[in-house]
């Protein structure tokens, strides 16, 4: 039998295939049950007008029990748009992927919760921090959200 | 958007869309979906409520941490309480799906062939029929408050000649819908038509139809003495009301479980109470293998498996306690399943097991690096790569490549940054 995380994922997968995802996002990969990418742009009046950014997803095998590490792509020209949450490697600070994930969200609603979370925005800027944020960042956003408790 | 379908790969998960959307088949797929654990995604096995009235599988148990994973409420896995209504209401979804699935697929190919003009009267004319030979299987119930109307009816419809044809059809008509016809139905008029005898609907005597209104007309006095067989029939009706019956039809033994269960639960002495949590590490080994033997448990291996090994049977054996009994599992099969979560887990984590041992294990290493962290701490201008063993290298090396500020060498890390990082780095070595 395949794993929890495989079939929950499986379900979510046939779920975008059969209804589509929302509005200005899209999937583009997902090979495997370990890391998917989507599209995502801000729809209507916001300052990313325009802005289409990558997002990855990365699947343990504790998914969904344990949260997915979820970044903006900033390999191959892709950027990570320039918001007061997320840092220049494309690492975003947000409370439902680290203390506030629950396990009855799924890949979509993580995917329109940064949306919205970029549409809301009033000022483009980086976090203050960014620099040495950066500097220290492993490649695993979830790695820092542990040990960033302390 | 292309998709491999080999991702999927071999067992198919049946998921709602194998229904079709709201606009062909209004409802279906939502209840389908409603029928599902939203954190399995699975159809709940072992259903259960948290107080906010959220429910799950038994699966929450490793999700809930101090809250609700739908709504944040306040919860713990104290509160949760088994739900027999959901756990009734999925088993017959779960015999039900299938025919479903295929009564759906049927009735679009259908509506898909009545683009032609020919097959369109024709299914037109079938759903007609269907409509008038519903009514005498409507009409044919044995109801003693209806009386003699219902049966000159019957009789008019019995008595005319295309009465062969319409019970054919009927009969198909029983056979075709997925939903379930009334039972009383099927037993009444195959009888009716063998023997040209039904039961009276006042008395329930066996009588002849063409002399039912004679019969009715004279107060129930005459005709047949009861039929053995129709008593012998209601004998069984009872014993299918017990429960004994086993044979029939899924739709009449989901009408009797309460009944059923309320029997069990009387017979069955339920004492079996959910296994408290242990706190290992104040136990002695002796006492986990104690543990473990008490359940008949393997006690094979090193004390962190035992601890693994307890801890999922607490987890699987309260879990099946929130089965209602008759679907409960037994403790073999639970130890059997146990035995599988093992080996599965023992082929899955090939590269680091057990992170005590590995961190005993690797702890010169790790004293080392702090060691080093600490030196580098107190020159801050020699620059850290010089210092730095391979996986840390790594590490600040992929920051590196993401930051485009040409200043990232200057370290300003302190000890508790250098910790952080040796931690991570191990953390994703684990993982990958």
């Amino acid at each position: 039998m395949a794993s929890i995380s495989a079939r929950r994922l499986a379900k979510e997968l046939r779920e975008i295939e059969g209804e589509g995802c929302p509005v200005g996002i899209n999937l583009i990969k997902a090979d495997d049950f370990a890391t998917w990418w989507f599209t995502i742009e801000v729809m209507g009046d916001s300052l990313y007008q325009g802005e289409v950014h990558t997002l990855q997803f990365r699947f343990d095998p504790q998914y969904p029990i344990s949260s997915p590490a979820v970044q903006f792509l900033v390999t191959d020209g892709r950027t990570a748009p320039v918001h007061p949450h997320v840092y220049s490697n494309g690492h975003i600070c947000a409370s439902i992927l680290g203390n506030e994930w629950s396990p009855v969200l799924s890949v979509v609603a993580v995917c329109v919760t940064l949306q919205s979370m970029l549409a809301s925005c009033k000022k483009k800027e980086r976090p203050v921090d960014n620099d040495r944020y950066v500097r220290n960042a492993p490649d695993n956003p979830k790695k820092v959200c542990r040990f960033s408790d302390y | 958007m292309e998709f491999d379908a080999s991702i999927y790969n071999d067992d198919s998960v049946p998921d709602p869309t194998d229904f079709p959307p709201d606009t062909s088949a209004p409802g279906l797929r939502s209840l389908d979906g409603s029928f599902r654990c939203t954190i399995c995604g699975e159809v709940y096995d072992a259903p259960v409520t948290l107080p906010c009235g959220h429910c799950f599988c038994s699966c929450v148990t490793m999700a809930i941490k101090q809250e609700c994973p739908s709504c944040r409420k306040a919860a713990n896995e104290g509160h949760l309480r088994p739900n027999p209504a959901i756990e009734e209401v999925v088993a017959a979804w779960k015999a039900s799906r299938c025919v479903t699935i295929k009564e759906e697929e049927r009735r679009r190919a259908i509506s898909h062939q009545r683009g032609t003009p020919s097959k369109s009267v024709k299914k037109r004319k079938l759903t007609h029929e269907r409509e008038r030979s519903s009514s005498p299987d409507i009409e044919c119930i044995p109801n003693p408050s209806r009386g003699p109307k219902t049966l000159t009816a019957t009789n008019d419809i019995l008595n005319s000649p295309c009465k062969p044809r319409k019970y054919k059809l009927s009969k198909l008509n029983t056979a075709d819908s997925s939903t379930a016809t009334s039972d009383t139905n099927e037993d009444e008029l195959p009888a009716g038509s063998t023997d040209d005898s039904v039961n009276c609907p006042i008395c329930e005597k066996r009588v002849v139809f063409r002399r039912m209104n004679q019969h009715i007309d004279s107060g129930c006095k005459d005709g047949l003495a009861p039929d053995p067989a129709s008593a012998n029939q209601s004998k069984q009706q009872w014993m299918k009301l017990m429960g004994a019956q086993q044979s029939k039809g899924k739709t009449k033994s989901m009408l009797v479980p309460c009944l059923h269960d309320l029997f069990r639960t009387l017979t069955i002495n339920d004492d079996e109470f959910p296994l408290p949590k242990a706190t290992y590490g104040t136990l002695k080994d002796k006492k986990i293998k104690e543990m473990l033997l008490e359940h008949d448990l393997p006690v094979q291996g090193e004390r962190n498996q035992w601890i693994a090994r307890h801890q999922r049977w607490v987890m699987v054996y309260n879990a099946n306690l929130d089965r209602s009994i008759p679907n409960r599992k037994t403790k073999g099969e639970l130890r059997r399943e146990l035995k599988r979560w093992e080996e599965d887990l023992k082929k899955k984590k090939n590269s680091v097991s057990d992170i005590v041992v590995y961190e005993k294990k690797q702890k010169p290493e790790f004293d080392r690096l702090i060691q080093m962290a600490r030196q580098s701490k107190s020159k801050t201008s020699v620059p850290k790569d010089a210092f730095l063993p391979a996986s840390l290298v790594r590490i600040s090396s992929d920051g590196r490549e993401r930051d485009s500020s040409p200043a990232c060498s200057s370290s300003s890390s302190s000890v508790a940054e250098a910790n952080v990082i040796v931690l991570d780095s191990e953390g994703e070595r684990q993982n990958s």
